[in-house]
């Protein structure tokens, strides 16, 4: 995985991002694949815009759930699955 | 020889039997009295004037022999060894040309019904119960309008008109079917055995095909033996689930995933677990209202 503070993760281009009422169905019609995305692997997908670093993006969940810690693990796992997966480069 | 009248001539088409599927309509010519009699296993007569006719097709079936010679609109395209083999290949044909038609349509694999003007879908696997629950909500009056398949284009669903194809085994879960003149459809498939083909007018409510707005998407598990519960499902995974039941449209229309998420989205999606039929069409109904 890309990593470190100069990663800047971005949605790979062509993606159809469809929202539904608890998460993301994400189509990739290059490679005829469908993900399924909870709200929070939602929500880093959001994130993942180009401009938000990697190490960023903990601090930015914190923030959008009002959570007492920065989930440094949980986005770190998050990014290497989007990014296996080919959601984002 | 063929069995037609002596003095015709073994070649004359003269049994014809016309049915429409969906925006297709065909006249089916044949020479065998047989393969007439058995049309009665594919051929419905559903209410369909809310569907735009498109196409209109002639198929033949030559009987020549033990043989069966099908061919559509002019140009052979199989030869089957036996009866059931030919009816079984004109089912396919049919089924297919109808499809065909409408190419733009994401196809689902769900029992599907009409409510308050409104589609409701029982997506699931083979085996989960579908035709049964769909054969048990005729009974209790639904208007069930299949038990296979549904076509889906900006968020209005379709039911395919065919009559519901159910197994020998899974009579005992019914009570006795209406009675029809004449004897039951059916045919031998290799997969499932012997199956019994049901006009749902039969039950004597009218059999309306027309595109509607699906309100409720229901998932089927089996949970044969058990007890039946029925439980909100989240989107993302009803999404998953009918994915697994679906075939993209034919043409390969970009927007077809959004088209489903956008159903499933507005729809109220739910899990049933199917075991005792009884308390699974109350759900249903509760469900419905």
């Amino acid at each position: 995985m890309s990593s470190g503070t100069a990663w800047h993760p971005k949605a790979t281009d062509g993606l159809e991002i469809n929202a539904v009422a608890d998460g993301y169905v994400v189509h990739q019609p290059d490679r005829e694949r469908v993900h399924y995305l909870n709200h929070t692997a939602a929500i880093v997908l959001e994130l993942c815009t180009g401009k938000n670093s990697a190490a960023d993006l903990p601090e930015l969940m914190r923030l959008a759930y009002n959570l007492p810690a920065a989930p440094g693990k949980e986005v770190e796992e998050c990014l290497r699955t989007l990014q296996e997966e080919g959601l984002i480069a | 020889m063929p069995e037609d009248i002596a003095g015709r001539g073994p070649d004359r088409l003269n049994h014809v039997e016309n049915v429409r599927f969906l925006s297709c309509a065909f006249e089916i010519r044949t020479n065998s009295r047989d393969l007439h009699e058995r049309l009665a296993y594919i051929v419905q007569r559903s209410d369909q004037k809310a569907v735009p006719l498109l196409k209109r097709c002639v198929i033949t079936v030559l009987r020549s022999g033990e043989e069966y010679r099908i061919c559509d609109d002019g140009g052979m395209v199989e030869v089957e060894p036996s009866l059931m083999a030919a009816l079984e290949s004109l089912f396919r044909r049919l089924h297919q040309r109808a499809l065909e038609t409408l190419p733009d349509h994401i196809r689902i694999h769900t029992a599907s019904g009409l409510h308050q003007e409104r589609a409701f879908l029982m997506v699931g696997p083979k085996r989960a119960g579908k035709t049964t629950l769909a054969l048990r909500l005729l009974f209790a009056g639904f208007d069930v309008t299949g038990d296979e398949l549904v076509l889906l284009r900006d968020g209005r669903a379709t039911a395919f008109p065919r009559k519901f194809y159910v197994r020998n085994g899974s009579l005992g879960l019914l009570p006795p079917l209406p009675p029809v003149p004449g004897p039951t459809p059916f045919a031998m498939n290799p997969s499932e055995g012997r199956l019994i083909a049901v006009d749902p007018t039969r039950f004597g409510r009218p059999w309306t095909i027309a595109p509607a707005e699906v309100s409720t998407i229901f998932y089927l598990e089996p949970n044969h033996g058990g007890h039946t519960a029925a439980v909100p499902c989240q989107k993302v995974e009803m999404v998953r689930r009918v994915m697994t039941e679906c075939a993209p449209p034919a043409t390969g229309r970009p927007d077809w995933v959004s088209d489903l998420c956008r159903t499933v989205d507005r729809a109220r999606t739910f899990t049933i677990r199917i075991g005792e039929l009884d308390s699974a069409v109350l759900e249903v109904k509760r469900i419905l209202g």
